[in-house]
């Protein structure tokens, strides 16, 4: 019974994770987003009852991960690990630390992993028009800090 | 624009390593064996404070706004001068005026936060640290979109030397709070709260948008903190009364003698928790003459045991009667009608320069957020 459970929160997570680190990581940084999505998935098996059944599971532990990242004081950064791949750009680094927060959440998402506005409206809890707001004024001010001319 | 949305999924997807289920089951088992650390406490103190060794004493003697010895507490205090003390607020609340919007109002709240925080960035592969008071101002309605609007600002300064002399390498970044881009202040939501202190632990886990009691690591701890959170956030004279009473049934509460709060230099008493292992305190000090939260505080009472593992960045050691961080309460009103940024009539002036009474030069820029 244990091991049929076990196995079915594992393909949950295999479902759920990657989308939901994503979009904590693009709000709140690689060591809170991780943190805030250990903290949600946590969530999920201490009430898998109810977290199995949930309409949009992303947008739900979404919002539980954000609970568990309610702590204020602690910085958002997006420093990478030593072991982590140096090849990236740095320059992306203050980039995308300088967009608000809806703004990274829209651009990482949907400029980086193809979701649809109406999912990220979803995730956020606000209005379509809203995020491309928010989509628009990031990546201006992106393609501004990083110098990247629009050829397209 | 592709080569731009490869370069931003490579750098969000390569940067951590994901999250398993196995390290779900793994964290729990942890959990249940007890011998797991406290999630967000630690970490946050860990960031929070400040350098090690010898330096600790130098940041000691300079964040004076932050650190501080509590005066003298009434030893010997027992649980029930805790559970009389509240009652007597309490009943003061239920007599007192509601701060509850009406539709289309907002509930207007302003407080003063203090903490010291730690960043890390490139090219240097050291952390400096510096301390920040800031003001938040927060408007909510239940009815609103997104619930809340939010105006933080405040001025960071560092801690010493050498953290100026890191964050030069660093190319002088314009400093940010964890406030500056994190999440946005907590959402209490008043209009639902329960007139019963027996029905607040049930409304407590219907809030999706309030921390979680795992992330303050224990029942009391949590029922604590959303209880004080709550307190600084309105509601109606019934409700605030419920609070109060639910928080003399907390377990651990005590009543701890006088103290005066660090922004607002107000005196009240003392109602503390002890968090366990962590060896800090939180501490609520309310004033005596009304319901008012003054200020809500986190104190080292005893010293928390050494890591086993050597944490990334540098830790501060910590000392008993250090005051890690504060929240205190300025003022609360209700808005006129379909304003969320207007402020009600009362609201005192702020000083224009951040923070109150500092002689330290603050640093260049300015710290701040905002939801307009």
């Amino acid at each position: 019974m244990e091991d049929a459970l076990r196995r079915e929160f594992e393909a949950f997570v295999c479902d759920v994770e990657p989308p939901l680190r994503r979009a904590l990581i693009a709000a709140y940084g690689f060591e809170r987003g991780r943190d805030a999505t250990a903290e949600a998935l946590g969530w999920a098996w201490e009430h898998w009852d109810r977290a199995k059944e949930l309409d949009n599971k992303v947008a739900y532990l979404f919002r539980v991960g954000q609970s568990g990242s309610r702590d204020r004081k602690t910085p958002i950064t997006f420093e990478r690990g030593e072991s982590s791949d140096p090849w990236f750009d740095p320059g992306l680094i203050p980039a995308l630390a300088s967009l608000t927060e809806h703004q990274r959440v829209a651009v990482v998402l949907v400029n980086g992993f193809d979701w649809k506005l109406r999912e990220v409206a979803e995730l956020l809890d606000v209005g379509i028009s809203t995020v491309q707001s928010h989509l628009e004024r990031g990546m201006r001010s992106l393609r501004n800090a990083l110098e990247v001319v629009e050829n397209d | 624009m592709t080569e731009l949305n490869e370069r931003i999924r490579d750098f969000i997807d390569t940067g951590v390593a994901p999250v398993s289920a196995e390290e779900i089951f793994a964290a729990r088992l942890i959990e249940q064996a007890g011998v797991g650390a406290r999630r967000a406490r630690p970490r946050l103190r860990r960031r929070l404070l400040v350098l090690s060794g010898v330096v600790a004493l130098v940041v000691a003697l300079v964040i004076v706004g932050l650190v501080t010895v509590p005066g003298a507490k009434n030893t010997g205090v027992t649980p029930a001068s805790a559970a009389t003390f509240l009652e007597s607020v309490a009943a003061k609340a239920a007599t007192e005026r509601p701060l509850v919007p009406g539709p289309g109002q907002y509930l207007y709240v302003a407080t003063i936060e203090s903490a010291t925080f730690g960043e890390g960035r490139h090219p240097s592969p050291k952390t400096f640290w510096y301390d920040s008071s800031e003001l938040y101002q927060v408007w909510t309605s239940p009815t609103a979109p997104d619930h809340q609007t939010y105006e933080i600002v405040g001025r960071p300064e560092f801690v010493s030397a050498a953290d100026r002399a890191i964050w030069v390498t660093d190319g002088s970044p314009l400093l940010g709070s964890g406030s500056d881009s994190g999440p946005t202040p907590p959402y209490y939501d008043v209009a639902g709260l329960p007139t019963k202190a027996s029905e607040m632990v049930a409304y407590f886990k219907s809030q999706i948008y309030l921390p979680t009691e795992s992330w303050y690591g224990s029942l009391p701890s949590w029922e604590f903190g959303t209880a004080l959170g709550f307190l600084q956030n309105g509601a109606s004279s019934a409700q605030r009364a419920a609070l109060l009473r639910f928080v003399a049934t907390i377990p651990g509460v005590r009543l701890m003698g006088h103290a005066t709060s660090i922004a607002t230099g107000q005196r009240g008493l003392v109602i503390a928790l002890p968090l366990g292992r962590s060896g800090l305190t939180e501490e609520a000090i309310f004033d005596p003459s009304s319901s008012n939260l003054i200020e809500d505080r986190y104190v080292f009472t005893t010293l928390p045991p050494k890591p086993k593992v050597t944490s990334p960045l540098p830790g501060p050691t910590p000392f008993v009667g250090e005051i890690q961080s504060y929240t205190d309460f300025v003022f609360a009103g209700i808005t006129r009608v379909n304003s969320e940024y207007s402020l009600p009539k009362e609201t005192p002036k702020f000083p224009p320069v951040w923070p109150f009474g500092s002689v330290r030069e603050p640093l260049p820029g300015w710290l701040g957020s905002t939801s307009k």
